[in-house]
């Protein structure tokens, strides 16, 4: 245990992922690296544990560690305080074969993602490497993203004795959209059950963990996500047509994220606001689906779909856009949206989903009401006051949704689950995005 | 002598249809009657009724001793000839004691002294002819809504012949003492009463005991008696809602209002005044010079300072931009409508400001958030205006 310069205790943490930056294909990875870094700026050390790690260039702040290659070798490239370890496991993002979507929340950038037919074969070797490391770091806490972590967790914690605390970033239940995997469903409960706490990212998310899971409501915490403003962002001036207002969604077309509901009030609006062009951004198991119903409708000369969008281009697509469009069925989080007020892109998001929780300046409708969605999607094009006001208060809300805040009640959690000293509340003046 | 006077306010809007774009040149019926109604007979039950209960008995058991003045809208009267006649009876039977003054304001609570003076003026004159027919005196005192002052609106009472204006915002003037009367600049006859912050806030439905607040009757009369002196005035204005009704049980503050001017008059010197006895037994203390717009302390909190965020500014300009086109009509039944779409509560229910943590919004807006309430106060102006045009069912 070191102390912190400011006096309060610095906590070593180990940490079992699934991917992390520059590996990453999702916002799982994308939170992890937020997080990891707030926390170790907080004067932590984090040791952060993949399943693999496709190149030699390793990250910045973390410890990353690598069954692959562990025992991990000095980790010069790091920034001190984080390492990250991969193990070696064929578990990939997106690895192909089944029909299953890739579930990680925030994933909406990915194409549509596939569990491999020996996954939990894999899950559970990642699990039996985690008890190899477990045996040579040292740690005070160990903090499991995802259920795919949780065998690599059990297996830390009875290595070490070291409290578990389980971060939920989405369910199965969100997942599936209903048709649950029994497996999966059964991980995540023994990991529920058993960690020592559980981190939830909403209150939504929460609430099903406790009347679903059966999870004392005591025992769970709920620590909203944050949103880090990529190098990038506001390089894209793109100028827009007069008059030519574009509409996107920017998603996995899949049941979870509604995009059928975003169809249906296309056709809506096209019908006052003819001049209006939407966009379907990203690929999933319902796309074809959502091409004939585009053609059926009869609007497929305003409704663009883009495919799977990487990196700058998902930039460009969110300055290219006048109003973006989350109307997901059930979403514990969902980053996108603060993604998109980043480019000071309006937003109307489904009250079905965590971000709500945190978003007071969004317009809000039910995901099933595509009426109500029709009509705001018009407001928000007809009425510049409206999103005028939107972007200039999202702004100010953006500005406190920063990682550095997450960090401090993660730490909350971890002094709690520990029992060690408090760390004393510090100050720290955060730059306006981290 | 050190004087007390209050001014209890009653207002309720007319509740808006949830009215969405699509509604646009489909439907002309703006106002959620039924709603209206259902909040009305709340309010009537748990607020004016036991609190006019209250404010007779006070008078009856003080013989004369206990003046108050009240402020009741337009839009409140309307509303409740049409279907409360029992608590316009309450305000009949106080009028009928003497001891309770009947103050005027624009009928409709409306922004209109911000926009338009014409508008502004017919309003008030409105109010004052049915105040006057209600309750058997012509107003001399005159609440702006919200206690929005300023010269200009101190000089179009005067003109109209009131002869004091019931003003807030008093902390924001330097030097403004707000124990004492004013005369407003430019102004002969008219003196400006300022509301009391502090004496008026610790009235306040807080849990007792919150924020330095008095928790008894006599403790808020040991202050009172404490803080003022000589000839000095405590103008105590609040809403209905402040001062009775049943929710005061619930903070512990029950039988709080029932009891304190009991208190106050057992003090050798302390009185009740109306406005107007005020107005006739001091004179101004000085000149009061506020050539902009003046709001009252707090007026940030429930979401009215003007200018407002871009809704609140768009929302009132498309509004009052309508004027010369709806009085054009000539009709009646238009520019009722048009009138009824100026309440302030249209205003502040548009109000972006203590979103994430406000209760005050939460409380009263009807609408999910200010977002929705300007989505639908908007259509409605854009279906309006297309019908005055004559060009129903008319696209933006």
């Amino acid at each position: 245990m070191e102390k912190r310069e400011d006096g309060a205790r610095a906590m070593q943490i180990l940490m079992f992922g699934w991917e992390f930056p520059p590996y990453i294909s999702g916002g799982l990875g994308t939170a992890c690296y937020g997080m990891t870094k707030a926390l170790v700026e907080r004067g932590h050390r984090v040791t952060f544990v993949v399943p693999s790690l496709p190149g030699p260039d390793r990250p910045s702040h973390v410890a990353l560690v690598s069954a692959a290659d562990f025992p991990a070798g000095p980790e010069k490239a790091l920034p001190a305080g984080i390492t990250v370890n991969p193990v070696d496991s064929p578990l990939r993002p997106y690895m192909a074969e089944s029909d299953y979507g890739i579930f990680r929340e925030g994933s909406l950038l990915a194409s549509p993602g596939h569990y491999g037919p020996n996954l939990f074969d894999e899950v559970q070797r990642y699990g039996e490497a985690a008890a190899l490391i477990a045996r040579r770091v040292s740690f005070d806490v160990i903090h499991a993203h995802e259920w795919l972590s949780v065998p690599a967790a059990l297996h830390a914690r009875r290595e070490s004795g070291r409290p578990f605390i389980f971060h939920v970033h989405a369910l199965e239940f969100d997942r599936s959209g209903g048709s649950v995997n029994p497996g999966i469903f059964a991980v995540e409960r023994q990991g529920l059950a058993e960690a020592d706490h559980v981190i939830a990212v909403s209150h939504f998310t929460k609430s099903m963990i406790v009347e679903r899971y059966g999870i004392d409501a005591e025992k769970v915490t709920v620590v909203h996500n944050a949103v880090s403003r990529g190098e990038a962002a506001g390089a894209y001036g793109v100028v827009k047509a007069q008059g030519e207002k574009i509409v996107l969604f920017l998603g996995r077309i899949t049941h979870q994220k509604g995009p059928v509901f975003f169809v249906e009030a296309a056709a809506k609006v096209l019908r006052v606001l003819p001049d209006v062009t939407f966009v379907m951004a990203g690929s999933g198991d319902l796309m074809s689906r959502m091409v004939e119903r585009v053609a059926e409708l009869g609007i497929g000369s305003r409704f663009l779909f883009t495919g799977f969008l990487r990196g700058s281009e998902v930039e460009r697509m969110y300055a290219a856009s006048d109003l973006y469009v989350m109307p997901s069925v059930s979403e514990p989080f969902g980053i996108a949206p603060l993604e998109a007020m980043l480019y000071d892109v309006p937003v109307i998001i489904s009250r079905q989903s965590g971000v709500s929780e945190v978003l007071h300046h969004a317009l809000k409708v039910d995901f099933w009401d595509v009426d109500d969605l029709a009509g705001k999607i018009c407001a928000a094009l007809t009425y510049d006051a409206l999103t005028r006001e939107m972007v200039e208060r999202s702004r100010e809300e953006l500005r406190a949704l920063t990682w550095g805040r997450a960090a401090r009640e993660i730490e909350e959690v971890y002094r709690r689950v520990t029992g060690l000293a408090p760390v004393e509340p510090i100050e720290l003046t955060e730059p306006t995005n981290q | 002598m050190p004087s007390v006077v209050i001014c209890l306010h009653a207002h309720l809007p007319l509740r808006l249809k949830k009215y969405g774009f699509f509604d646009i040149g489909h439907s002309q019926d703006y106002f959620d009657e039924q709603e209206s109604r259902r909040v009305l007979e709340r309010v009537a039950k748990d607020c004016f009724l036991p609190t006019n209960r209250t404010l007779l008995k006070l008078i009856r058991r003080h013989r004369g001793s206990f003046r108050i003045s009240c402020s009741v809208s337009g839009m409140l009267l309307e509303q409740l000839e049409k279907g409360q006649n029992t608590v316009l009876e309450s305000f009949r039977r106080l009028a009928d004691t003497g001891c309770v003054e009947f103050v005027s304001g624009p009928w409709h609570h409306s922004l209109a002294s911000l926009f338009s003076e014409t508008e502004f003026r017919e309003q008030v004159a409105l109010h004052r002819r049915r105040v006057r027919a209600l309750f058997g005196r012509r107003p001399q005192t005159f609440r702006n809504t919200e206690l929005i002052y300023g010269n200009d609106v101190a000089r179009i009472a005067e003109s109209m012949g009131f002869r004091v204006i019931l003003a807030g915002g008093a902390d924001r003037l330097p030097g403004c003492d707000a124990a004492a009367l004013h005369r407003p600049a430019g102004c002969r006859k008219l003196k400006v009463l300022f509301r009391h912050d502090r004496f008026s806030d610790d009235f306040a439905l807080r849990p007792a005991g919150a924020d330095r607040q008095p928790r008894t009757a006599d403790e808020f009369a040991r202050r009172l008696a404490e803080g003022v002196h000589g000839d000095e005035i405590v103008s105590l204005f609040m809403d209905y809602r402040t001062f009775g009704g049943n929710n005061r049980t619930a903070t512990g503050m029950a039988g709080f209002p029932e009891t304190f001017p009991g208190i106050l008059l057992k003090r050798r010197d302390w009185r009740f005044l109306t406005p107007s006895e005020a107005v006739a037994q001091h004179a101004p203390a000085g000149e009061i010079d506020v050539p902009g717009q003046l709001f009252r302390a707090g007026s940030e909190k429930i979401g009215l300072t003007w200018p407002g965020n871009h809704m609140q500014i768009d929302a009132a300009r498309t509004l009052y931009g309508l004027e010369d086109r709806v009085r054009a009509t000539k009709s009646r039944k238009r520019i009722d409508v048009w009138r009824n779409l100026q309440a302030s509560d249209h205003f502040c229910h548009m109000s972006t400001e203590n979103l994430a943590g406000g209760e005050i919004q939460g409380a009263s807006n009807p609408f999910a958030s200010p977002y929705d309430a300007y989505i639908h106060h908007m259509s409605i102006l854009k279906d309006f205006s297309g019908r005055i045009a004559g060009k129903t069912g008319e696209r933006p």
